[in-house]
């Protein structure tokens, strides 16, 4: 599959993440050579065999329904960049 | 309306659970907590973090689907959803979408009397997200985190809806299931309960569906109703006019009674779900199954007709006490305690209803509790207090602290007058408006009310109407 440019800055804009335009092209090279291994072990048959999402499987991995966390505001909001008032603060986002 | 076009409608309702902590971690889910008090490490996202699953939400999803007959899972798999915004830390959200807990299942509506089944798509288990304020700085988004990991059960309907009125029917079954099933509280004002509706409209008889809109975010029946039918009505005009339905995400406007593109996004969406390697499948066993099957408490569709056959109530006064749990648990509870269970039915739809509406309330903030009303009618079926006595107590007690006992008091309505008092109080009457008794005597039968309010007023409803009537009539054909 070919990977146009238009196709990396949809990429780009879903994930949030600035893409040089000096790599661009070698980026675009990378990402078709990852697809086409993609590729090659789409070829393999995986007929009748259930997908896997996870390597592991039952474990009892399950919690009680307690609500047994202390919420220590103001030392998780040192962290963030601006708060004000017990706010999260960021740049105004309207969708 | 229109003939020529039929709507096609289909529901995602989103129930949160009424949990004691966050679906994947130990914080609490307190409604109205100061902004961030109950956001703990794993509700920010913060790097390192691992979410774990609370049991009791795969119990309570599996309660509800065995409440439709719906097929459920023997694996749960949980999934990011991810998309970027600020109420969101992670970038993701964690949701299903292979192997939904909840299979396909059906619902029952009644519309004009007739039963209507809706197919239902599948039911998920995912977090909700937080809560970003926009108005409160200038230039800046304020974020509060606190229903960040709210549990969520996202109910997906099949487009099998016709009408706002269908819509509204399926709402509040849904709304009964999850507050019988006690897996949420359904409280629509503080966004228990919520709805998106995509709406589209077609010929009569074709099969293919037109392009949607998907209403976001409606939490209340009222402006379901009112924003489907709107659309519905948008899109018609649209039609009729040559244009077409354009796909996207709208806004339902209640002060403008409206619906409104948001700003369109220059890509569709793509979420780019994949499984989520910090939670493990979760396994569900048929023993489980059973269990959770077997202590499920009484629906709706069985009170209803326990309820006709223990109260002798009828099918109609059934329905509507079954409307919630609350109000079903509330008539159960003054039924008992008193001789005749029909008498409790009418007060509580009639009067008790009429000021919870006129004061916008439910029957959990009642200000009349169960105890009261059993106060009130057992004196009504002694006799001691009159109808329209206990209606007026019924307001009185409303906007008062004081007890139902001492309300009477105050108002003189203990004194419910004898037979020969108020036969005094008549013949005082009639011998006042000796204009109006000359009226009636010469035929102007409508004047009977007249007297009968005027002894009702001069006893500020204290008397037994009945009792009123009987008297008048004998002394009038004296």
């Amino acid at each position: 599959m070919k990977i146009s440019e238009e196709i990396l800055n949809n990429i780009s804009s879903l994930s949030k993440i600035k893409i040089d335009e000096k790599i661009k092209s070698d980026l675009i090279k990378d990402l078709e050579s990852i697809l086409k291994m993609v590729e090659e072990m789409n070829k393999i048959d995986t007929s009748g065999i259930e997908p896997m999402s996870h390597p592991l499987e039952e474990a009892d991995n399950l919690r009680k329904d307690e609500a047994t966390d202390e919420i220590k505001r103001d030392e998780y909001q040192k962290f963030a960049p601006q708060t004000d008032d017990g706010f999260y603060l960021t740049p105004k986002v309207i969708e | 309306m229109n003939n020529t076009w039929e709507s096609v409608i289909g529901l995602e309702v989103h129930v949160q659970l009424s949990t004691e902590s966050k679906i994947f971690s130990n914080a609490p889910t307190k409604f109205g907590q100061t902004q961030n008090s109950q956001a703990s490490l794993v509700d920010l996202g913060l790097p390192g973090v691992l979410p774990v699953l609370n049991e009791k939400t795969i119990e309570m999803a599996i309660k509800f689907g065995c409440a439709i007959n719906a097929n459920i899972s023997s694996k749960a798999i949980f999934a990011r959803k991810n998309y970027f915004y600020p109420d969101l830390p992670k970038g993701y959200q964690i949701s299903q979408l292979d192997d939904p807990i909840v299979g396909k299942g059906k619902i029952s509506i009644e519309i004009d009397n007739k039963e209507k089944f809706i197919g239902i798509t599948r039911a998920h288990l995912e977090e909700d997200a937080g809560k970003s304020l926009h108005d409160k700085y200038e230039n800046l988004s304020a974020i509060d985190l606190n229903r960040a990991g709210t549990p969520l059960l996202e109910i997906v309907s099949e487009p099998d809806l016709r009408s706002a009125k269908e819509a509204v029917a399926y709402l509040k079954k849904i709304h009964s299931i999850i507050t019988f099933l006690e897996i949420s509280d359904g409280n629509m004002s503080q966004g228990s309960m919520r709805c998106d509706a995509n709406v589209s409209i077609r010929k009569y008889g074709d099969k293919e569906f037109g392009n949607r809109t998907e209403l976001k975010n409606i939490n209340s029946f009222r402006f379901i109703e009112k924003a489907i039918d709107y659309e519905i009505a948008r899109q018609i005009e649209i039609v009729e006019n040559g244009g077409s339905i354009c796909q996207e995400t709208r806004l339902y406007d209640a002060n403008k009674n409206e619906t409104r593109s948001m700003r369109s996004k220059e890509h569709a969406n793509d979420y780019r779900y994949f499984p989520d390697p910090d939670l493990i499948p979760i396994i569900i066993s048929k023993e489980k199954i059973q269990e959770i099957e077997k202590s499920l408490p009484e629906l709706p569709e069985q009170k209803i007709v326990r309820f006709i056959k223990d109260y002798k109530i009828s099918e109609y006064e059934s329905k509507n006490l079954n409307a919630s749990r609350e109000l079903s648990n509330f008539f159960e509870k003054v039924a008992k305690k008193i001789s005749s269970p029909d008498l409790a039915a009418k007060w509580i739809l009639g009067d008790l209803m009429a000021i919870l509406n006129k004061n916008n309330s439910e029957i959990q903030d009642s200000k009349i509790s169960s105890d009261d009303m059993i106060n009130l009618l057992c004196k009504i079926e002694e006799g001691s207090l009159s109808g329209p006595g206990a209606k007026k107590i019924i307001e009185l007690c409303w906007s008062s602290s004081e007890s139902i006992d001492v309300l009477i008091k105050k108002e003189g309505l203990d004194e419910v007058k004898g037979e020969d008092e108020l036969l005094k109080i008549i013949t005082r009457i009639l011998e006042d408006n000796s204009k109006q008794l000359e009226q009636y005597l010469n035929g102007k039968d409508k004047l009977f009310g007249f007297f009968v309010g005027q002894v009702m007023k001069e006893t500020q409803g204290s008397a037994d109407p009945k009792l009123v009537n009987k008297l008048l009539s004998k002394k009038l054909k004296q």
